[in-house]
């Protein structure tokens, strides 16, 4: 007795110590993948957190520098007095020196007096705009050229020189992502306008009609399987092929177009969108048809009115799985749209979309990975909030169906 | 004696397995028929033929036919006969949307669309269904909050908001509680002044206790088919008799 109750205790020992091994690389694993993640999110927003600002979201990439004419003279205005800025009190004008979203040093215009004769010159000249140059005579009628690269108190200290304004330029803030923050939006409203009837149309033919023995169904089944393990290079190559000449068509652009890349989505994403839809739709218990039948519902009333409602939340995730793979693909769209960044939005222009134009930047021989960081920053967030708000759908669409 | 369906040499097979072999019986308007025996035996599959509901079986095949008031259910629109034969399942299935939603859906889904006449038949079909009291302070909350037993008498309320005919119920209670049972098999007994019910039931005194008529089947054939009364009193068939007295099952 005495024995093989010591034998138990040596067996409960041993797996004491292999549960707690055990125990300790199932937290190893998660705290790694954790840390991981964080510090990619980390990095990123690093990275990009100093040019997050409204201003680059609703700013245009291209910058255009304008040239006035003037004949103003300088007179006396009230000191703001701000911090860090070069304030020149005979025109009311002050500077400082900052760096562009696309990385050069430039000298931004922080402050306009309201009776500053450089204010009333023109609209594009305002709080925010990079001054460029301006010729300035002084008493003795000398011409005084400020230039940009004098820096913020060196053109201060040229203005202050100066009696008469002849002419003056400044260059619009370039290097926004409005342009392709809302290409990249019209590509996933259109793509998904295009894809989610497709796929979930097929998905519920294949899981409610599909005769479950046939041949060319499994045939098929199989193929859509394969069809989302082929990597998306090749639908790009698909895109300029095929869909470039379909989308001429609608568009009578040669190049790529948003068009064409939405067409090129439109087949990276079905595959998903129909497997994701299908398992959605496999979660309905079965129950659910029989009874609808049995109370005298037709087919298509039973679809419409019970099981598509029922798998609306899964629908509705594969939206958001299919939306998330299109702004972050960027390899097919380089192809199927073009890297060209710029400010059209347009189904017939080719500007690139968020990913692409991260792809863009860091392609080029200066690589830019602030704004990079800062789009993908951007990226994050726009997921996050499509993710949110089909939590917030699917709750809204419960509660009005009675659940709370 | 008015016979409801008449069931006439009807045979079913799913692929090449046939299911059932060369039925023939009568179910009497306004009364109990209950179908018994052990496990696969095709009591479910021949409740399922009188609603067509066999139809969603890709494979399967009938011959034989079943006569419906004089004609054949084959050639009656599946819909409509629907709509006349309700049935209740095993497991209690109300949709995923609200109480009264779900008392509704089949009058909707028939073209009812106005609301007065919904609100006063939602009303009617619960109170049927012993189930008004308790649910109608919360007709617009999710039917899937309901006890057990509440949601089957939902699914019983849901399928007399049709105003059908003829109630088939494939082991309705066996998924409930003793006191969830009792509730049904007293709704069943009110519900046969106004409705032919058939039962498939596993429970061998539920049957002697609710139905007028039983049919016991084994194996796919229609081993015997008496009055309830003459059935468990005096079974004709030595099966029925071994399989009443708890032999095999």
């Amino acid at each position: 007795m005495g024995k093989s109750n010591s034998n138990a205790q040596r067996l409960f020992k041993i797996r004491r110590v292999k549960d707690g091994f055990r125990k300790g690389v199932t937290w190893l694993s998660a705290i790694c993948a954790l840390a991981l993640l964080a510090a990619i999110f980390f990095n990123i927003a690093q990275g990009g957190a100093s040019l997050l600002s409204w201003d680059l979201l609703t700013s245009d990439y291209a910058s255009a520098t304008y040239t006035y004419q003037s004949g103003a003279t300088s007179a006396a205005y009230a000191d703001p007095l701000l911090t860090g800025a070069s304030y020149s009190s005979s025109w009311g004008i002050a500077f400082e020196d900052e760096t562009s979203f696309t990385g050069e040093s430039v000298v931004t215009i922080v402050y306009l007096a309201p009776a500053s004769p450089i204010g009333k010159l023109d609209g594009q000249v305002k709080v925010g705009s990079y001054f460029t140059k301006a010729f300035l005579t002084d008493q003795s009628g000398t011409t005084i050229i400020a230039l940009a690269r004098d820096g913020a108190s060196g053109v201060k200290d040229s203005f202050e020189k100066g009696k008469t304004l002849s002419s003056f330029s400044i260059t619009t803030k370039g290097g926004g992502i409005r342009g392709s923050l809302l290409s990249t939006l019209l590509v996933i409203g259109v793509s998904l306008l295009l894809s989610l009837p497709l796929g979930i149309g097929a998905a519920v033919y294949f899981a409610y009609f599909a005769p479950q023995k046939s041949k060319i169904v499994k045939i098929l089944e199989r193929m859509i399987d394969v069809t989302s393990g082929i990597p998306s290079i090749v639908f790009g190559l698909i895109g300029v092929a095929v869909f470039i000449p379909l989308a001429r068509l609608f568009t009578g652009v040669n190049t790529g177009s948003l068009l064409s890349g939405c067409f090129t989505l439109v087949i990276i994403l079905l595959p998903t969108i129909v497997k994701t839809s299908e398992e959605a739709l496999d979660e309905v218990p079965k129950d659910y048809r029989k009874a609808s039948l049995a109370l005298g519902g037709s087919e298509r009333q039973t679809l419409h009115k019970i099981i598509l409602p029922t798998a609306l939340p899964g629908l509705l995730s594969a939206a958001v799985l299919a939306a998330g793979r299109i702004i972050g693909e960027s390899a097919a769209l380089v192809f199927a749209i073009g890297n060209v960044i710029g400010d059209t939005i347009s189904l017939s222009g080719k500007n690139a979309t968020l990913a692409v134009e991260i792809w863009s930047l860091l392609a080029g021989e200066n690589p830019n990975y602030r704004l990079a960081s800062a789009i993908a920053f951007i990226i994050l967030i726009v997921i996050s909030l499509l993710s949110l708000s089909a939590k917030l759908l699917t709750r809204v669409f419960l509660e009005k169906r009675g659940h709370a | 004696m008015n016979y409801v369906f008449q069931v006439q040499d009807f045979s079913l097979a799913y692929g090449e397995k046939e299911i059932l072999h060369h039925i023939n019986l009568t179910i009497a308007e306004h009364a109990v028929t209950a179908f018994i025996g052990p496990s696969g035996c095709g009591k479910s599959s021949l409740l399922r033929a009188f609603n067509r509901l066999n139809d969603l079986i890709p494979d399967a095949k009938e011959s034989g036919t079943i006569l419906y008031h004089d004609h054949p259910i084959e050639q009656e629109n599946p819909l409509e006969l629907r709509s006349q034969v309700g049935m209740l399942f095993q497991a209690p299935s109300p949709f995923p949307m609200s109480i009264y939603d779900n008392v509704a859906y089949g009058p909707r889904c028939a073209g009812k669309k106005r609301s007065k006449e919904l609100d006063q038949l939602v009303q009617e079909s619960l109170e049927e269904a012993a189930l008004w009291d308790e649910v109608k302070d919360r007709l617009k909350k999710s039917a899937l909050a309901l006890s057990g037993g509440q949601q089957q008498r939902l699914c019983l309320a849901r399928a007399l908001a049709m105003k059908p005919e003829v109630l088939l119920m494939d082991e309705p209670t066996s998924a409930l509680d003793p006191l969830a049972t009792e509730k049904i098999e007293e709704l069943v007994l009110s519900l046969k002044a106004n409705y032919t019910i058939v039962i498939v039931t596993h429970n061998m005194e539920q049957a002697a206790r609710i139905s007028d008529y039983t049919a016991f089947l084994y194996l796919g054939d229609l081993a015997e088919f008496d009055t309830t009364e003459k059935l468990f009193k005096e079974p004709a068939n030595p099966k029925t008799e071994a399989y009443l007295s708890g032999r095999f099952g």
